[in-house]
């Protein structure tokens, strides 16, 4: 056979053909018998040698596979068939015990381990009231009396406020002039009490004021929906507070907490 | 030890010996099947097919394992789950694919392995310019890639090494007495 038609076999075993070209290749095959052996024994090389085909020629001798057949129907292959089967599920058993075992107690650990890290580092930190606790606790209240200014109810006011008698400061609060400040005292002194209705009423009212300091407002309001576990409401207020503004940083940490208790 | 222990073992239906068998070469075969497609199964049902192939074939005639048998089981189990994924390829659909146990086809499997070792064989038997170039080409490597790892002038020139190689592998096989008695009508 010429390098040609080897050329020819070669690019229709590799599927290289166009579908004129394997048309022509298969009339050829039906008349040409030289042709068709030869394209039979390249396909046999071709699917014997190469890795990924499988050769399952028609050729094979008839004789040879009744033969083996037979061998394979023979007493002692069947009882080694019935061998092979209880073999295999006796490897299994033991094996899998052991893979079991190990499957447990990593499972096992694994929970643990899980439990552990939750407890210590996720929790901990993000519960609302924890972040309410702690952020409050960060925070800078600027004192009732300054120099210059020393009213004896506001300094009667801002130390029972350090001693959290917040009761108590409340009603000397409540008969002050309600500057901005005051009413953050008042405001905290509320939510430190768990009068939320009127916490929120109180930060409202810093909120609305239109003053430099309505930021405050903004800040505290969300430590109280913290504290009341209302976190949607806390993310929306904290969400308000601008780059610029007070506390901007400490929102954006809260919000990052918070974002993972979602 | 020697090769031939395993498989006398086999035919004896030796269930000790095929303990032993199953400890040193499940897993490896195993992994082999469930990285390529197949499930553990698959796996179960090839291990057993390839033993009893060894054991017919042992039975037939005392054949010689030229390697060490681990390998040489491990080579059985890849042909058997390359052949038996072949299987679904190609197919008409109305056409019964003939199932792993079924007697008939585990006797075509062990022809059929029969001749992959005389073609290996005769393969390991050509010169060595002849392996290189051949082995390249059945691993569907470009003529181009060819020509340059070899270092030939020109595609051309490693079309003409293939088709002389090719010529000089095919006589090999076919003057083989062994292949004439598999493939004859």
């Amino acid at each position: 056979m010429n390098l040609n038609d080897n050329i020819l076999i070669e690019n229709f075993l590799r599927n290289k053909l166009s579908k004129e070209e394997i048309t022509l290749f298969k009339e050829r095959l039906n008349t040409d018998t030289n042709f068709k052996k030869y394209f039979e024994f390249e396909k046999e090389l071709f699917k014997n040698l190469n890795n990924e085909e499988w050769d399952f020629t028609k050729k094979t001798n008839p004789k040879l596979v009744e033969e083996y057949t037979k061998l394979f129907q023979h007493e002692d292959v069947k009882e080694l068939k019935e061998t092979l089967k209880q073999e295999t599920e006796n490897f299994k058993k033991n094996n899998s015990s052991v893979i079991s075992l190990k499957k447990i107690f990593l499972s096992i650990s694994a929970v643990f381990i899980l439990f552990f890290v939750v407890n210590k580092f996720i929790l901990p930190n993000n519960s609302p009231k924890k972040l309410y606790v702690s952020y409050l606790k960060n925070t800078e209240i600027p004192s009732l009396t300054h120099r210059g200014n020393t009213n004896k109810n506001l300094s009667i006011a801002q130390n029972l406020f350090e001693q959290k008698k917040y009761k108590k400061a409340l009603s000397i609060l409540k008969n002050v002039d309600s500057k901005i400040l005051v009413l953050l005292y008042i405001g905290i002194s509320q939510m430190e009490l768990d009068k939320f209705k009127e916490a929120e009423n109180t930060f409202n009212s810093i909120i609305n004021n239109k003053n430099l300091n309505t930021t405050k407002g903004l800040w505290f309001k969300a430590l109280l929906y913290l504290k009341m576990n209302r976190v949607s409401d806390a993310k929306y207020v904290l969400q308000k507070i601008n780059k610029t503004d007070y506390k901007y940083t400490e929102a954006q940490e809260i919000l990052n907490k918070l974002g993972r208790l979602d | 030890m020697d090769n031939s222990y395993f498989l006398k073992a086999l035919l004896d239906n030796n269930s000790r010996v095929i303990k032993i068998i199953y400890k040193n070469n499940f897993n490896p075969v195993k992994r082999f099947i469930l990285q390529n497609k197949g499930q553990e199964q698959d796996a179960e049902d090839i291990f057993q097919v390839a033993l009893l192939q060894l054991a017919v074939r042992y039975k037939k005639e005392k054949f010689e394992i030229n390697t060490n048998f681990n390998a040489y089981l491990f080579t059985v189990c890849k042909n058997l789950w390359r052949r038996e994924l072949n299987k679904h390829k190609n197919k008409v659909t109305n056409y019964q694919i003939p199932e792993l146990k079924d007697d008939k086809d585990m006797a075509l499997a062990l022809l059929e392995q029969e001749k992959w070792e005389l073609f290996s064989k005769m393969l390991s038997k050509t010169s060595d310019n002849c392996k290189k170039i051949l082995q390249l080409f059945f691993a569907k490597v470009k003529y181009s890639e060819m020509a340059k790892q070899l270092n030939y002038n020109s595609e051309t020139v490693a079309r003409q090494r293939v088709f002389k190689c090719k010529k000089s592998l095919t006589k090999l096989i076919q003057e083989n007495k062994k292949y004439k008695s598999l493939t004859q009508s």
